[in-house]
């Protein structure tokens, strides 16, 4: 859908050049509420846990962490282990083994009341050598470079769910709006092959992370990016809630896979 | 149905009995092109409340006492001509009303020319009803004339945003005004993403407005009914008409096809944004096509005495193409046949072909990458009309209609590379409609038009029907062999004005109507885009439903140059629907998994002054409203604004007429900002700082409001030919009214949140040539 933001974009420039300006806007102050960002790495077998609580919109951001919750994990088997906080708001477990297909439930306490959420840990997608293709010319005529590709075989049978995650050089690029989100409706059992839109040069590294996701989290990333993303929707709301007693945040359980290249003439 | 029936013919015959009665009819036409003239009133000297009008095709049948008559002939803008009748059998009078000669006398003519009260003592209420001509003078942006805009000037219309022609009728939604161009329903009415419409002026006849009291002939959308006629075409002479403006030039040929038989209007219209921006040095903006045409053409032919036929078209086009990288293009097709039948001096029959198209389609990438998606939604209908004038005081219309719709939702089709062709189901669905309607004078100071719709929505296979759960994921699909019906719909609409005059100068209106709405659109974008897709109603779809009753009250004043129009109206809706956070409106057979459904509720009240003659003419409007929505699963199931809620809105239209080459006009629109959902918190999510929301719809973007002017300068006119050269300005004092405001990270410090607002145009001049060969 983005053409379509492209399109309107050039031709309302085309129209008018249109100006925009920083402006004051009043909001009201909600109520904090909590915020749980819960991570299970499969493939390096760590869980992170990260509570903290809303700030005002237009304040200087504050984590407002929350370092007295206790947190537990829960496989499908119904055995529950302890995530110790290590401090900033963050909890810890390491060496946590995984097993493939199992769901997964996070449970955190905090003032008397339990936040749940759940997450299956999908089948594995294999990151294989990303590639390159030179462009003169950029896609609206500015300078070219070299586009890169990740690419993985999606295997066959719907169903399968990823985000993609990259670096170029030393920056990390895994901000929302960074995230590169598919699924497989469209596209179920091809070679996949799906560029970054940036231009990179000669002598740059970049790598790719792919993290096969639970359709839950894929559905909330998605509308996440869509928030964060400052997209224009009628009526914006808050991504669905994943934890009980809507707490926001997520829980994604996932297994990943990294590959990189460095890029030659 | 058939206990109305007999009822309205009970209500006919009982006057019929009395005495010795004889009917006169024929037709009413423009003496200078030959044109029908619609809604000419006939009234006959001496006899209070008893007339007739012409139909939209110019035709009229009056019954009276045998006798003797003087029978007078007026229409907005022509000379009244009188006829002395002796009246013993029925008989055909067809007169054509002749343009005042003296251009420096029109508007001396015009206050005596017409029935200059007929807003008082009419039944209909809320009609707006203008001609291209009258409201030529408007400004508008980029001096495009645009009926549509114009109509977003008088009350309970509101603009869909910043120089769309998209609009909303009386806190409805913009998919609830029925758009119909000749009889053909035009579904996506706009160009270069809604800041055009896709009426060219040049080609139009007329445009009607009906807001409240819908007559029962009209179906199928739940808020109004926009109805459109494009031109006859002259059948005197030969004429040409065109324009060179800013954005586009327009050219209009009309003639006869055989004189006083016949005639043809064609008339296209093209934009060229692209040409200047092959001009720019720009690379990116080189290779751009970015373009939209018109082409409207209609012939009509008489057949002997009794028997007319007409066909019109319509073709449009948007397309936009940046290099070979993408194409983007949209557009509609209609086509109309029409038959007109005089069963007899008081039967009037016409049934109509028609067939609407409406598809868009992009393409992006090239090579073996490329991929592409197509949609499309297409309409035939076959309507039968018929009108009987059962004596002075009864004239009843009824009809049927079957529309048969067939939805191509999409399909993505790819040459190879990583997309695998998908194709959505096709949907099919017949919506037929019957109705019966009567319009009845009781006494001298009663109107009274009452009738009621049956319609029926029959949505049918070949396809798959889903069932969802609360959560809208998939429980079940159910496949559905061709013409087989999934899921029938159906309603009683029952329809009612009524007016009560009081004296010459005052009166009192009261109308009240039901509306079903089977089909949908589905859009979760500020701006309408022709992406926006058209569903049935279906197995989880319910029809929407629309319920509105509205007072009115109209004064004239000093002898009828101002007119006062008050109304208050209360409007309830149901089965509405809105979308699921991160509703996937795409290339989603499963759509209606996403959706959610809740009711509505609007009220409001709309006041407007007129000053119709003299050199300087206008109007002030100004509505207070509300429209209010509630969703179980939307703001906790409390009631919140529709985005359309603008509590105050204002428009000032004046227009001068200088010297007789000289006339001003300007307009002024306030309007309350729309309702908006903006953050009231913020949290982190991987490092990105995510806006936190609590109400929906709980803010306001700022007021709108904005200056517009204009100056026609009518050169020197010749006999065979006359030209005018348009100057205006659109946002005269520059207003930065907001289009959107967005919010984003400080750029100087990324902890820290900034709202930005973005305006789309600042004062915007314009130029536009028109001329006319006659």
């Amino acid at each position: 859908m983005k053409t379509f933001k492209l399109l309107i974009a050039l031709s309302l420039i085309l129209v008018a050049g249109s100006c925009q300006k920083v402006i004051d806007v009043d909001l009201n102050d909600a109520d904090p509420k909590i915020v749980i960002e819960a991570n299970f790495n499969g493939t390096d077998s760590t869980v992170i846990v990260n509570v903290s609580y809303t700030s005002s919109f237009f304040d200087e951001f504050n984590q407002n962490n929350v370092n007295n919750a206790v947190v537990t994990i829960t496989d499908g088997n119904g055995i529950s282990t302890g995530i110790p906080l290590t401090g900033n708001g963050i909890y810890e477990l390491q060496n946590y083994l995984p097993t493939q297909g199992m769901t997964y439930t996070i449970d955190v306490i905090h003032d008397g009341t339990t936040y749940s959420a759940t997450s299956k840990l999908n089948t594995p997608l294999t990151m294989l050598e990303p590639t390159t293709e030179f462009y003169e010319q950029g896609f609206f005529g500015e300078e070219g470079g070299y586009l890169v590709f990740f690419t993985f075989n999606d295997p066959v049978g719907l169903g399968n769910y990823y985000n993609v995650i990259y670096r170029a050089n030393d920056t990390l690029y895994n901000k929302v709006q960074d995230f590169v989100l598919g699924d497989d409706a469209l596209t179920d059992g091809n070679f996949i092959e799906r560029p970054v839109f940036d231009y990179f040069e000669v002598g740059d590294s970049i790598s790719f992370e792919i993290q096969a996701i639970d359709k839950r989290v894929y559905d909330y990333y998605t509308e996440l990016q869509t928030i964060a993303g400052g997209q224009s929707s009628a009526a914006p709301a808050n991504p669905y809630f994943f934890w009980s007693n809507q707490g926001l945040g997520y829980f994604s359980a996932y297994y990943s896979s990294e590959n990189g290249i460095k890029i030659v003439e | 149905m058939k206990l109305l029936f007999t009822l309205v013919l009970i209500a006919c015959s009982v006057q019929i009995s009395f005495s010795q009665t004889a009917t006169i009819s024929g037709s009413v036409k423009d003496a200078t092109n030959g044109e029908d003239i619609f809604g000419a009133i006939i009234t006959v000297e001496g006899l209070n409340n008893v007339g007739a009008k012409t139909n939209a095709y110019g035709f009229y049948s009056l019954t009276l006492d045998t006798g003797t008559y003087i029978i007078l002939y007026r229409s907005y803008g022509f000379d009244t001509q009188e006829k002395t009748v002796h009246l013993t059998e029925n008989m055909t009078i067809s007169v054509e009303l002749t343009v005042p000669k003296d251009v420096q006398e029109i508007q001396e003519v015009k206050v005596s020319a017409v029935k200059e009260n007929e807003n008082i003592t009419s039944s209909g209420m809320a009609v707006t009803t203008f001609d291209p001509k009258s409201i030529e003078t408007i400004p508008v942006i980029f001096g495009e004339k645009d009926i549509m805009k114009t109509l977003q000037l008088t009350p309970g219309v509101k603009s869909a945003g910043e120089g769309n022609s998209g609009f909303y009728v009386r806190g409805g939604g913009s998919d609830q005004n029925l758009v119909l161009l000749d009889e053909a329903p035009v579904y996506n009415a706009s160009h270069l993403l809604g800041f055009f419409s896709v009426f060219n002026s040049d080609a139009i006849k007329d445009v009607s407005l009906y807001k409240s009291g819908i007559p029962a002939e009209y179906g199928g959308r739940a808020s109004s009914v926009m109805d459109v006629k494009m031109k006859d075409g002259n059948n005197k002479k030969f004429g040409a008409t065109g324009g060179i403006g800013l954005i586009s030039s327009r050219l209009s040929l009309e003639g006869p096809i055989v004189k006083d038989k016949g005639s043809f209007m064609i008339s296209g219209r093209r934009s060229y944004l692209d040409l200047f921006l092959n001009l720019s040095n720009r690379d990116e903006l080189k290779n751009t096509k970015l373009y939209f045409y018109d082409l409207n053409l209609k012939a009509n032919y008489k057949i002997g005495e009794k028997d007319r036929i007409f066909l019109s078209g319509y073709f449009g086009r948007d397309n936009f193409e940046l290099a070979d990288l993408f194409g983007f293009g949209w557009g509609n097709a209609t086509g109309t046949l029409r038959w007109n039948h005089i069963i007899n001096e008081k039967m009037f029959s016409n049934t109509s072909v028609v067939f609407s198209n409406f598809d868009y389609k992009f393409e992006i990438g090239s090579g073996e990458d490329a991929f592409g998606v197509k949609s499309s939604i297409q309409d035939w209908n076959l309507k039968q009309d018929f009108s009987f004038y059962a004596n002075q005081k009864n004239t009843v219309k009824f009809g049927f209609n079957a529309l048969y719709h067939t939805f191509k939702p999409g399909a993505l089709s790819a040459s190879s590379g990583s997309f695998n062709e998908i194709r959505l189901d096709n949907k099919y669905a017949l919506e037929v409609g019957a109705y019966i309607q009567n319009d009845q004078k009781i006494g001298n100071r009663f109107n009274l038009m009452y009738g009621l719709r049956y319609s029926g929505f029959d949505y049918m296979g070949s396809g798959k029907a889903y069932e969802f759960d609360e959560d809208g994921n998939k429980t079940s699909e159910t496949s559905y062999s061709s013409g087989q019906t999934i899921a029938y719909h159906q309603g009683l609409e029952p329809r009612l004005s009524m007016s009560y005059v009081l004296t010459e100068k005052n009166s009192i209106k009261l109308g009240y109507n039901r509306n079903f709405q089977y089909l949908h659109q589905l859009s979760n974008s500020t701006t309408n885009s022709p992406t926006d897709s058209w569903v049935p109603s279906s197995n989880n779809i319910k029809p929407q439903i629309a319920d509105q009753i509205a007072l009115g009250y109209y004064q004239n004043l000093k002898v009828n140059t101002y007119s006062i129009t008050t109304e208050i109206y209360y409007k309830n809706l149901q089965n509405q629907i809105d979308y699921k956070n991160g509703a996937n409106l795409f290339l989603n057979n499963e759509v209606e998994g996403d959706l959610v459904y809740g009711k509505g509720r609007t009220y409001g009240l709309e006041i407007q002054i007129q000053k119709k003659k003299g050199d300087f003419t206008g109007w002030i409007s100004y509505t207070l409203s509300r429209s209010l929505r509630t969703f179980d699963k939307i703001n906790e199931g409390k009631e919140f604004s529709a985005r359309q809620d603008r509590i105050h809105d204002i428009s000032v239209v004046l227009m001068y007429k200088i010297n007789k080459s000289l006339s001003f006009a300007s307009s002024f629109i306030y309007y309350t900002g729309n309702a908006v959902t903006f953050p009231s918190g913020k949290y982190e999510v991987n490092g990105t700082q995510i806006p936190y929301y609590t109400e929906r719809n709980g803010y306001r973007m700022p007021d709108y409001h904005r200056l517009d002017l204009g100056l026609t300068w009518y050169m020197k006119e010749r006999k065979k030919f006359e030209h005018s050269l348009n100057i205006s300005v659109y946002n005269a004092y520059a207003r930065e009214n907001a289009y959107t405001i967005t919010f984003q990270e400080n750029p100087e410090n990324p902890n820290e949140t900034q709202a930005v607002q973005t305006t789309l145009f600042k004062a915007v001049p314009s130029i536009t040539y028109n001329f006319n060969l006659k």
